[in-house]
């Protein structure tokens, strides 16, 4: 009976020590670490389109998107606000009176930028918005800037890459956070009315949406992805000479680059496209000082890609490793996140975001815990287009780069 | 559901009682010599002590006990609470099989019954886009999501006989603890869509999912329920009911987004605790003092 007894005593303790080293105690996580949202409208007609988002000062979220708009050929500005742990909060629609946001929030310290376009003048404005994303102010941006067309971050300023439809010049601006313009410099896309009919194409959202993209090297050297020359060109420009310092060209809007990454020196990580084809080039040096062709840069094919796909490339520091991470879509409808060494070019992993419903990328960037929120779109019941927000948490992208 | 749960334990517990009451009544077939006085002698060694083992069987229901919300959906113009989903309750039919090892000691059992056990349980989704403007314009959804999940369980209960014949109603109380074998999650999509031309219904094939992942290994829980035993031949056939009550949260956190396949049609698991009925049939034959003609003796 005693050693019965014993027995039932050391099953019982087996048992205790299964509980207690069992996953029930770590199956926690915060619901800010890890989440995925689709922000719904029950609205049959309603459409949202994703551009960027950025996380804000109080944890919570920024989207920057755009709207169908019924009585304007251009998009309107759309603007949602959602707590830390994804959840919607607010949105705004901005008045008809400003169209087309062009791609990326900028931060500056506590406060976030963006451009759009007055619609009846077609003057570029910046927007400025609270730590908490709220609009606080909106200005003309002065200089004669018309069809914005990218923004990216310069230390305290905005590069602005614009187009000017009277003069058909592509046009690269310094644009102080207030609005003025500090520094410009245009360059002839080329004459004729079929040269600005792809432009005209991607404002109105009538043809395929262009990779306009800017950005400065760390000798000080500009450059921006647009028009030059007849065809979608990747220039570089010290904003003192007429012509550019050096070009990359594309072949007309069939081929070029479609998403460019400074790493360090000369070397970029980029992408291109060519007559439908994807190719990833995570380490390449450009000739920043002559003309050459995207076509000769060839790459490492992703034939998984839709066709001339959108591509979103940011230099990252995951787990302590410079990296240059690609975002773009599948034919499959899936998100996928492919992560390379910056300096090595090797692919370290990659990851495919979004299941059932089709997913498109719009924009990613870092959160303060080290994760990674994704702003795509998604096609809810196969047809009603609402912006979604993943979550992945440090975990995810250490595992992502490893 | 829960009435009709009510009404069968209460049925086993006065059958029980009723037969147990009638044996005593009436001279038997003598099975064991144990068994073979209305007053068993307390010194019999077989009645005080013996072992059991058998294999058993059975039926179980189960709902899905939801402590905290979830959804991949976030709404901008329509209430969070109608995201919500909407449990079956026990409904779906599962199932276990295993064996039995029993203890027996002066009317109290300690019973471990390892088994495969099945469980199920569902939920839906129900969402209406529309046009205020155009009432053609609309579309009504609805996503049926079941869940099968498979576990080996090893639960442990203490038994007590209420009576001593060979007609023998029990209680029985106890734990489990089991370990996630594997698990599957269909949806099926129905609903109807005003603006195609037809309003007629719709629904797409099932889709079935490996969901693994969005559970956790572990379940364990506390148990208790109802039984009746019977001494026949050299096997006792014992008949049970018992409520399984989940103490843990089975879905994983972790992966509650991250690798939900359905997570695109807004589906987020929520935190959930597992309820259990199961309804369980066993064969059991004593291990002590049995001759080689399988008397026990």
């Amino acid at each position: 009976m005693k050693n019965k007894l014993n027995a039932y005593i050391a099953f019982i303790l087996i048992m205790t020590a299964l509980l207690s080293s069992c996953d029930i105690s770590d199956n926690e996580i915060a619901p800010d670490a890890s989440f995925f949202r689709i922000y719904d409208n029950d609205l049959f007609q309603a459409s949202f389109i994703p551009i960027d988002v950025k996380q804000t000062g109080d944890g919570g979220y920024l989207i920057l998107g755009a709207t169908r708009l019924d009585d304007s050929d251009f998009l309107g500005v759309y603007l949602l606000k959602a707590d830390e742990n994804g959840q919607f909060v607010s949105e705004q629609n901005l008045s008809s009176q400003f169209v087309h946001p062009v791609n990326s929030l900028i931060e500056f310290e506590d406060k976030f930028y963006f451009v759009a376009m007055e619609a009846t003048s077609l003057q570029a404005h910046l927007f400025t918005l609270n730590s908490a994303g709220q609009l606080t102010d909106t200005a003309a941006i002065g200089g004669n800037v018309y069809y914005p067309l990218y923004a990216a971050a310069d230390e305290n300023s905005i590069i602005l890459h614009s187009y000017d439809n009277g003069d058909k010049r592509s046009v690269l601006s310094l644009v102080s956070t207030l609005g003025q313009v500090m520094n410009q410099i245009d360059f002839s896309i080329g004459a004729g009315d079929e040269v600005e009919a792809p432009i005209i194409e991607h404002f109105t959202r009538t043809g395929r949406q262009l990779p306009f993209s800017a950005g400065k090297m760390d000798n000080g050297l500009y450059f921006f992805n647009g028009f030059y020359n007849y065809t979608m060109s990747l220039v570089f420009t010290n904003f003192s000479s007429e012509d550019p310092n050096g070009v990359t060209q594309g072949q007309h809007d069939n081929g070029g680059i479609s998403a460019v990454s400074h790493i360090a020196g000369n070397n970029f990580a980029i992408a291109r496209f060519n007559y439908g084809d994807n190719y990833i080039l995570p380490k390449v040096e450009l000739n920043v000082t002559g003309t050459t062709s995207s076509f000769d840069l060839a790459g490492n094919s992703f034939p998984e890609l839709v066709p001339d796909a959108p591509v979103v490339v940011k230099k990252m520091s995951i787990d302590g490793k410079d990296i240059s991470l690609y975002g773009s879509h599948t034919k499959a409808g899936k998100i996928i996140l492919m992560a390379y060494g910056a300096s090595s070019g090797e692919l370290l992993g990659t990851k495919h975001l979004g299941y059932a419903n089709p997913f498109e990328i719009a924009g990613f960037n870092a959160t303060e815990d080290n994760g990674l929120i994704v702003a795509g779109a998604t096609s809810v019941a196969d047809r009603f287009t609402r912006i979604c927000l993943f979550k992945l948490t440090e975990d995810e992208l250490v595992e992502l780069v490893n | 559901m829960k009435n009709l749960t009510a009404l069968i334990l209460s049925a086993v517990l006065i059958l029980g009682y009723q037969a147990t009451e009638a044996q005593s009544k009436r001279k038997r077939d003598k099975m064991y010599p144990a068994y073979s006085t209305p007053k068993p002698n307390k010194g019999d060694r077989f009645l005080q002590t013996q072992w059991w083992l058998g294999f058993r069987a059975g039926a179980s229901l189960t709902e899905a006990n939801p402590i905290r919300r979830f959804s991949g959906f976030s709404p901008i113009n329509y209430d969070q609470e109608l995201t919500e989903k909407t449990y079956s309750g026990f409904e779906l039919p599962g199932g276990h099989a295993g064996i039995e090892i029993t203890f027996y000691h002066r009317g109290f059992s300690f019973s471990l019954q390892p088994n495969y056990r099945r469980q199920r349980f569902s939920y839906y989704n129900e969402f209406t886009w529309d046009d205020a403007e155009n009432g053609d314009n609309q579309l009504d959804l609805k996503y049926d999501q079941d869940h099968q999940l498979d576990y080996i369980e090893i639960p442990f209960f203490v038994k007590y006989d209420l009576t001593r014949g060979n007609l023998r109603p029990f209680i029985q109380i106890g734990g489990y603890y089991a370990r996630l074998a594997n698990a599957n999650k269909a949806v099926e999509i129905t609903g109807t869509d005003y603006a195609s031309g037809d309003a007629g219904p719709f629904n797409t094939e099932n889709v079935v999912i490996g969901a693994k992942d969005l559970f956790i290994k572990t379940s364990v829980g506390v148990a208790g329920g109802v039984g009746v035993s019977y001494d026949f031949w050299n096997m006792r056939l014992v008949l049970d009911a018992t409520y399984r009550y989940g103490m843990n949260n089975i879905t994983n956190a972790k992966n509650r987004y991250s690798k939900n396949e359905l997570a695109g049609i807004g589906d987020a698991l929520d935190d959930v605790e597992m309820r259990n009925i199961s309804f369980g049939l066993g064969f059991l034959f004593p291990l002590r003092f049995i001759n080689k003609q399988f008397d026990a003796n």
